[in-house]
């Protein structure tokens, strides 16, 4: 091995997702774009959509460096497709300094900094695009996985260049949706702002700044305290889907209107989050109102609500409605 | 479906290339190449994708076999040795709980000789939750003949995927080979595609016994004690062969391909502490990396689990004078004796001067990090003889902000 390859440095990225909006596939094209050995994983969780994910690259021409099979603690950059995760997820954790947090969103820079001043970062540098407005202008679609990797390349145009990343789109993906994700791609640059702090070291590709043992949540319970079925009573349960805000990702949110609902109960039973919420009236579970918490806007309930003719125009209205959130 | 991933094998590969693809997929398309007649298997995560795989190539049309969906994992295992009795090539994979219903009929190919070739997804057994995670299963279900041979990535899980076809041809005994769930089923790696006819001058399938019409006979009958020993014997006798046709199958890769793979992988093994550490699967790439800036250990990687490679392990530890041996392994036996992979390696040295530990970790799909490769290095630097007992877990949770300690 050449003593060239043998120094080549390791880009370690991570993308922090919601099941569905693509951070996997994001990774995956990363790997595809690099000249060289690259690896690219997802966490293993339950893959549910709305729920946080996050995905891993391991890039170098040195492929002993990335012939590890373990996830990525330190790395050197990280994307967020979603701003809400900010608040659930760390996404900072164990982050090199020097390095780039890329975030999509339409928040100004000072509140993206308290909120994730809350983790205490070491010194880095962000990027933040509105890559949600983008998708939806160049894709009708709010998948912005494609164009977070725009912003990347602005970034660290180190790792590899708009054609090798054009390249790996139009071999992911079939001809007509690779075309418009690459004319999408082609605006990010020039989008996103970049906000360097003055503090940071050179950015280095050897060090690691993981924790010891931070794979391993050291505050769960543990063996001792295990249940001797190993149940999980409700009554113990920190969080589950209850807490996570699923909802936060949908661009739309079902809206009731209780006047011209008339309790047929369909949408309660189409909704695949039950955001349909019932109260009991006299014996009878009556819909009140929409879950705008895990909402994520199928608008499932919406093509099952048989609407009700309003006494006056003679006009059909559903009482559920998707409505836009910004 | 706007991600097309078994897209490069639904053309003729000529040339080899570059792919990058899930380890599943990377599964379907070697499995592809190898031509097989019949594939049948029941989905079970994860390993789902790699069956998923193979049912896109034939319903493209670019692969010519039977695709049998069945009820259970049983209904699959019992129809695949019977299409394989019956002459035809035959794929299956599984994992987990499903590798579990299957245990009822994993005997009898092996009985019948049959060289069925079956992928294993690693997965956990249920036991007290339920876990889609990543543990050795296999190594707790590997004792009724079958071979079985352990892939570290996507790479060599492709590679896997046509050398197993080989070795189940040549030693007409079913083979199973093995990656560990998720961490290389579900991740996308690059890897080198070879060329379709290499592949196929390198499996070619060769007359063997099948079922046939002309001469009728019954299979699997009931047998008095007049004669069972004499057909387990028969099967040992034949058994006893199969190390040396698996090395035979990896030298002709090596020249196909240039791939070197053995049975036994060694790194580093002249290190001045003498220590040792022995494991298979996704882990060896953790800790060779983990190698390149640590020299004090050295690193044995086991490929070949069924059957063991004893006596070679036994003349690689005689010869470097390895004296500490460690096991990292992510399977557990709650019978106060050795966990398997362990409990396989103490017997094939038993007699030299060994000091042996084994850490049981990444159960469930935990993460092995660099943390429990330096714990369990510094661990053994103490540790002078085989009092007490030889295993433990590590890297995980005793109670609330409290770590187990590993206690040797």
């Amino acid at each position: 091995m050449s003593e060239i390859v043998k120094d080549a440095p390791r880009f370690l990225v991570r993308f922090h997702g919601r099941g569905g909006q693509g951070a996997v596939t994001a990774a995956q094209l990363c790997s595809m774009a690099f000249d060289g050995p690259a690896t690219c994983m997802p966490t293993f969780g339950a893959e549910r959509m709305g729920s946080p994910v996050a995905s891993f690259v391991k890039m170098s021409q040195n492929y002993e460096k990335v012939r590890t099979n373990e996830q990525v603690y330190s790395p050197q950059y990280v994307a967020v497709l979603d701003d809400s995760l900010l608040f659930d997820v760390d996404c900072t954790a164990g982050m090199v300094p020097g390095g780039f947090l890329v975030i999509n969103t339409c928040r100004p820079i000072e509140e993206i900094k308290e909120i994730i001043g809350k983790n205490n970062p070491l010194a880095i540098h962000i990027a933040l695009i509105d890559a949600t407005n983008l998708a939806l202008e160049y894709l009708g679609r709010n998948i912005t996985n494609t164009l977070i990797l725009g912003a990347l390349l602005k970034v660290a145009p180190e790792i590899f260049t708009l054609a090798q990343l054009t390249d790996a789109i139009a071999e992911q993906f079939s001809p007509k949706i690779a075309q418009k994700n690459i004319d999408a791609i082609k605006v990010v640059p020039d989008a996103t702002q970049v906000f360097m702090d003055e503090n940071a070291p050179e950015l280095s590709y050897d060090k690691d700044f993981k924790t010891a043992w931070s794979h391993i949540k050291i505050d769960n319970i543990g063996a001792k305290e295990w249940d001797l079925a190993g149940v999980w009573h409700v009554d113990q349960i920190d969080g589950g889907s209850r807490r996570v805000n699923t909802g936060a990702w949908g661009i739309s949110v079902a809206q009731y209107h209780p006047e011209y609902c008339i309790q047929c109960g369909n949408c309660a039973f189409i909704c695949p989050d039950f955001c349909i919420l019932r109260e009991e009236k006299d014996g009878k579970w009556e819909v009140v109102g929409v879950d705008e918490f895990h909402c994520k806007g199928c608008g499932n309930c919406v093509e099952v609500c048989p609407g009700k003719k309003d006494k006056e125009t003679g006009e059909k209205h559903k009482a559920l409605t998707m409505r836009m959130k910004c | 479906m706007s991600v097309q991933p078994m897209n490069p094998f639904f053309k003729k590969i000529k040339e080899p290339v570059e792919l990058t693809m899930t380890g599943n997929y990377a599964v379907a398309g070697g499995v592809t190449q190898t031509d097989p007649d019949v594939i049948c298997a029941f989905p079970i995560t994860p390993q789902t994708q790699s069956v998923e795989g193979l049912s896109d190539v034939v319903n493209h049309g670019r692969l010519k076999a039977a695709f049998v969906n069945v009820e259970s994992e049983i209904a699959a295992l019992a129809y695949s040795t019977a299409t394989c009795a019956a002459g035809a090539r035959t794929f299956i994979a599984t994992a987990s709980q499903g590798l579990l219903l299957m245990a009822e009929c994993l005997p009898m190919p092996v009985g019948w000789r049959v060289p069925l070739t079956m992928m294993i997804s690693a997965r956990a057994f249920n036991s007290p939750n339920i876990s889609i995670w990543n543990s050795w299963e296999f190594t707790l279900l590997s004792g009724f003949g079958w071979n079985c041979i352990v892939s570290e990535n996507v790479q060599e899980t492709y590679d896997a995927s046509i050398i197993a076809s080989r070795i189940s041809e040549d030693t007409l005994f079913p083979t199973h080979f093995v990656h560990d769930g998720f961490i290389i089923s579900h991740s996308a790696q690059k890897f080198m595609a070879i060329p379709d006819e290499d592949v196929l001058k390198y499996t070619p399938k060769k007359p063997r016994h099948h079922i046939q019409t002309q001469r009728p006979g019954t299979w699997g009958s009931l047998i008095t004690p007049d004669y069972f020993m004499e057909g387990r014997l028969a099967l040992e006798l034949e058994k006893n062969t199969v190390l040396d046709k698996i090395e035979t199958a990896f030298r002709d890769f090596e020249k196909m391909t240039g791939r070197a793979y053995h049975s036994i992988e060694t790194y580093n093994l002249d290190n001045p502490s003498k220590t040792v550490c022995i494991t298979m699967g996704s882990m060896v790439g953790n800790i060779l990396t983990w190698m390149e800036d640590n020299k004090e250990i050295g690193l044995i990687k086991l490929r070949t689990w069924r059957p063991f490679p004893a006596e070679q392990l036994r003349k690689i530890i005689e010869d470097h004078n390895i004296e500490k041996i460690f096991i990292l392994e992510k399977d557990d036996d709650l019978s106060g004796h050795l966990p398997p992979v362990a409990a396989s390696i103490s017997t094939s040295l038993v007699g030299l001067p060994i000091i042996l530990r084994s850490f049981i970790v990444g159960l469930g799909g935990r993460d092995v990090t660099k943390d429990e490769i330096q714990y369990a290095t510094m661990k053994m630097r103490d540790v002078n003889d085989n009092r007490g007992k030889l295993y433990d877990y590590l890297g995980v949770r005793e109670s609330k902000g409290k770590m187990w300690e590993v206690n040797f």
